[in-house]
């Protein structure tokens, strides 16, 4: 469930500090009718999700990517007692997306893929190397973000070659949707400042690459 | 200052593609040319183009070698 933020509401939460770059978890009432202090995700202090709707990594893309691309009517919410929670949230999930992992995926321990999830490779290049097309996999050595960061790249209107500190002689001008199989392994991370670039995105290395059939397709970035 | 680039040679970027990249579409390399002369810390992108700094003056076919740089 998604909720288009009031103006006021808007306003206020402008005057608090982000918990990352381009969200904010908060603590918060709703206006009117039936009051209960519920945990919100709120995104470009424009959107909300409860987080307590939020029942897996591949809810939150689902939510997320509803957001991004569709223009049907979200119901406008209106929040008050408005208080940024600094500590983790109730829900495990969330402390992954947001409060795990603050360092470079290279640094940080190799886990499986869901099968499920979804990553997002950037390129100036149609023809990126990195992209084996004839096995549509991802060779050994890559990066990539996940769906979620790059879905908060584009809604907030980030600069990618700020965020995931790439080099200044790049312009973004693909991206390259990856799907790994259950079991490829990835190690995630945050991305570290490079190349003069403040990074802060979320970044994922495949030290062995991705299996074969999990490059889905590509798109121009525009 | 318009960028300077170079085409590496497939060779070195197939060999390029088979190592990890430093971020997303780069890597750090070590260029080592035939006269012996050794360019550190220089970006390729996309395993095929080699970023020259203002003071490079080589062509591709100058090329010894190119390595990762750790």
């Amino acid at each position: 469930m998604l909720y288009r933020l009031s103006k006021p509401t808007q306003a206020e939460l402008l005057l608090q500090p982000e918990s990352g770059m381009g969200y904010q978890l908060i603590l918060a009432n709703t206006k009117g009718g039936y009051q209960r202090k519920e945990y919100y995700l709120i995104l470009n202090t424009e959107l909300a999700i409860p987080i307590d709707r939020i029942s897996n990594r591949i809810t939150l893309e689902r939510i997320m990517r509803e957001s991004t691309y569709t223009n049907k009517n979200i119901q406008s919410i209106s929040l008050t007692d408005i208080a940024l929670d600094d500590k983790k949230s109730p829900l495990p999930l969330v402390n992954e997306f947001l409060f795990s992992k603050k360092q470079a995926a290279r640094k940080n321990h190799p886990e499986p893929a869901n099968g499920i999830e979804r990553f997002i490779r950037l390129s100036a290049y149609n023809n990126d190397f990195r992209i084996d097309r004839a096995n549509k996999r991802l060779l050994p050595g890559s990066y990539a973000t996940t769906e979620i960061d790059y879905l908060l790249c584009r809604k907030n209107n980030d600069d990618p070659v700020e965020r995931y500190a790439l080099p200044n002689d790049y312009k973004i001008k693909y991206g390259f949707i990856i799907q790994p199989k259950s079991g490829d392994s990835l190690q995630r991370g945050i991305v570290e400042p490079a190349n003069e670039k403040q990074g802060g995105g979320a970044e994922v290395y495949f030290e062995k690459g991705t299996s074969i059939g999990t490059f889905i397709q590509d798109f121009p970035y525009e | 200052m318009p960028l300077r680039t170079l085409n590496i040679p497939a060779n070195f970027s197939k060999l390029l593609a088979k190592f990890p990249e430093s971020g997303m579409g780069y890597q750090w390399v070590k260029v080592i040319l035939k006269n012996g002369a050794i360019f550190p810390k220089h970006k390729v992108l996309n395993s095929s183009i080699l970023v020259l700094e203002e003071t490079d003056h080589f062509s591709e076919l100058d090329i010894l070698t190119i390595e990762l740089e750790k």
